[in-house]
């Protein structure tokens, strides 16, 4: 924990410091309400910090869990820092709780300090005294802001051009510096596409080629990205044999444009689905969003069924595996870490053989309640599901001609 | 939006005080920063008015949003007033303000591309909040989520309360002291006011001005109304000292000059 000071209250202080907020990178800026004497009161600003909507506790009838839930998502969307402005203003209880979290540097902005929060302070100091400077010497330890997300318009426009002639028109209409961003991606996708082969030659269903084009596409935060990973993948699959078909005769172009070259988590979305502070709902959105899992599929995951990739998340559901990229992983992983009482007295979950998704009281969540829990936070997040799918996708095989997957 | 003068006076032309501009500078400077601003000085100077008359060239960058209190309101009522204000539903039921000013960042919060306007909350006869209630405007203002710039516009005891706290002082990014016109003020810009006015020499303007006035442009536009009718009874073109006394007594007599609070 980290005192700074502003004796002045400064402007400055709180748009530099409010300038850092960025989940992303693991920081959040935390504005208690004027008069928040209670560590429940801060809670419900801790989770707005967390990106969660205003009023989501009462919204969710999780007012009395609001401290349970902030720990959850501080850990959840993996904070390292917390900045709490207009620290001085929370009584010294809060600034032992805040103390307790676990994991994170808090760091709380004071223009002045109460004597009861000096002991809290020196109280919760564990290695050596607790750390007091100016407010300005904390933007060098911070992460700077990623200010380029701006809903995904960063990405150039990509050519509406088949995918053997993608790259070359592409290199013909864009910018360099804009052509190397497109390329870079593509790049990327084009290697990746071909380590797939093998999976999608072997595999029997077209589930396989959708998850596939699912682990491809979904770090895209625009149409023109997700255009840009669909033709690399195409010429990826193609180098090794397997055709691609993005314009099936059932999907008129229109449906193909509208629905599955929409971003499924572009940062907008991504921003909608922190709002839910519930972590079942939050988690089934986000799963149902970025994988186009039924609710049956949903129910059947188990919590061993996520694993930590990288800075994402891999789902496995069954045969399939699926990925949640590191901006929407705080969702997922927050129903891993929420441990409601479980029916088998814990051996379970111990196992990571419990169901992802259950019930306060810890039991399985049926496909109804799923579906009607998925539905709620949907409207309630302001997103549409499902999201665009690859569903029923044809990938030929053209060193073995006869064979047509549907 | 329309801008009034005080009683809709027949005629009257809207002065071009050296204040009117600096309240419509700062208007478009708070709009473009979403900063905080106050324009302060005493009842009858024409703040308002000024603040509407900026507000009325800008309907098509700014959503302003105008709200007033009763004397000394508590956290919840300023929640509450601003909250019905901004959703057009005036029930806040038993909602607590914690509840409310939940539902105010929403209502407040970052809307760009919905109508490409901001947001300006104006709270007028600021002069009524205390401290913890400019606080908590503040502390919605310096909130992440929202975006608006805001205005406070009241007497000169709304800046007592802000320079009290360096911490609001501080966040003033634009200030308007609105003050008395002049002698030479009167003399210059009267004329030009009202048609009752034209050509009428300065000494009848300051006589009016010594014994009732006092720089106040309600208390002008109070004379303006009442010798304005007179002059039409008498078939006067314009006003003279014979009018302007009559026009005291329909006032209750000569004003004495109110006492201004230093700022």
């Amino acid at each position: 924990m980290t005192v700074l000071s502003d004796p002045g209250d400064s402007p400055q202080a709180v748009a530099e410091l409010t300038g850092r907020h960025d989940l992303d990178r693991g920081v959040a800026i935390c504005q208690p309400h004027p008069g928040a004497i209670s560590p429940e009161l801060l809670a419900g600003d801790l989770l707005i910090a967390l990106g969660k909507l205003p009023g989501a506790l009462p919204a969710g009838h999780l007012s009395r869990r609001g401290w349970e839930l902030a720990a959850l998502w501080l850990a959840a969307e993996q904070v390292r820092h917390l900045i709490v402005l207009r620290a001085d203003r929370l009584p010294a209880g809060c600034w032992s709780e805040l103390a307790a979290a676990a994991g994170v540097r808090v760091w709380l902005l004071t223009a002045k300090m109460t004597p009861g929060q000096r002991a809290a302070l020196e109280a919760c100091a564990t290695a050596g005294p607790a750390a007091h400077r100016p407010w300005h010497t904390a933007l060098a330890e911070l992460p700077a802001a990623d200010g380029s997300r701006t809903g995904g318009y960063g990405f150039p426009p990509a050519p509406d051009a088949e995918f053997p002639l993608f790259r070359a028109t592409a290199a013909r209409l864009l910018d360099p510096a804009a052509f190397a961003q497109v390329d870079t991606v593509y790049r990327d996708i084009y290697a990746r596409a071909r380590g797939h082969n093998a999976a999608l030659r072997h595999a029997s269903g077209g589930d396989c080629a959708r998850a596939v084009l699912q682990q491809l596409t979904i770090d895209a935060a625009s149409a023109d990205e997700v255009l840009t990973r669909l033709r690399a993948a195409q010429a990826g699959l193609f180098a090794d044999g397997l055709l691609l078909d993005l314009r099936p005769g059932r999907h008129p172009p229109w449906e193909l444009r509208a629905g599955c070259l929409r971003p499924r988590l572009d940062h907008a979305t991504v921003a909608r689905l922190r709002g839910l502070a519930d972590p079942v709902v939050a988690a089934a959105v986000t799963l149902s969003r970025a994988t186009g899992m039924t609710p049956a599929q949903l129910c059947a995951l188990r919590r061993r069924d996520v694993i930590q990739a990288g800075a994402g998340l891999r789902v496995r559901a069954g045969r399939l595996t699926y990925r949640i990229p590191a901006r929407a992983a705080g969702p997922v992983r927050a129903a891993v870490l929420h441990q409601p009482p479980a029916p088998d007295g814990g051996l379970a979950s111990a196992a990571g053989q419990a169901p992802l998704l259950v019930t306060p009281g810890g039991a399985p969540i049926s496909e109804t309640a799923l579906q009607r829990l998925c539905h709620h936070g949907a409207a309630r997040a302001g997103i549409a599901l499902p999201a665009g799918s690859f569903r029923d996708w044809v990938i030929t095989d053209l060193c073995a001609p006869s064979r047509a997957r549907p | 939006m329309s801008v009034r003068h005080f009683l809709d006076i027949d005629g009257a032309a809207t002065l071009p005080t050296e204040q009117l501009s600096l309240v419509d500078q700062a208007v478009a400077d708070l709009v473009a920063a979403r900063a905080m601003g106050a324009v302060h000085g005493q009842a009858g100077l024409g703040k308002t008015f000024a603040v509407e008359a900026a507000l009325a060239r800008r309907t098509s960058q700014v959503s302003a949003c105008w709200v007033s209190f009763p004397s000394r309101p508590t956290m919840r009522l300023v929640a509450a007033t601003l909250l019905g204000e901004l959703s057009a539903e005036p029930a806040a039921g038993r909602r607590d303000r914690f509840a409310l000013s939940a539902e105010l960042l929403e209502q407040l919060a970052d809307h760009r591309g919905q109508d490409g306007r901001e947001h300006l909350v104006v709270v007028d006869e600021a002069q009524q909040l205390n401290r913890e209630c400019i606080e908590f405007l503040r502390w919605l203002h310096d909130h992440r989520l929202t975006r608006f710039a805001l205005l406070l516009v009241g007497g000169d005891g709304t800046w007592q309360v802000l320079s009290r706290e360096p911490m609001l002082r501080s966040r003033i990014y634009r200030r308007v002291i609105c003050t008395p016109l002049s002698p030479a003020q009167v003399c210059a810009l009267l004329p030009r006011f009202h048609p009752i006015y034209a050509g009428v020499s300065a000494e009848v303007l300051l006589f009016v001005d010594d014994h009732f006035a006092h720089g106040n442009l309600r208390d002008w536009a109070a004379f303006t109304a009442t010798a304005a009718g007179l002059c039409r009874a008498a078939g006067a073109g314009r006003v003279d000292e014979q009018i302007a006394r009559n026009a005291f007594a329909l006032h209750g007599g000569v004003r004495a000059r109110a006492t201004a609070t230093a700022p």
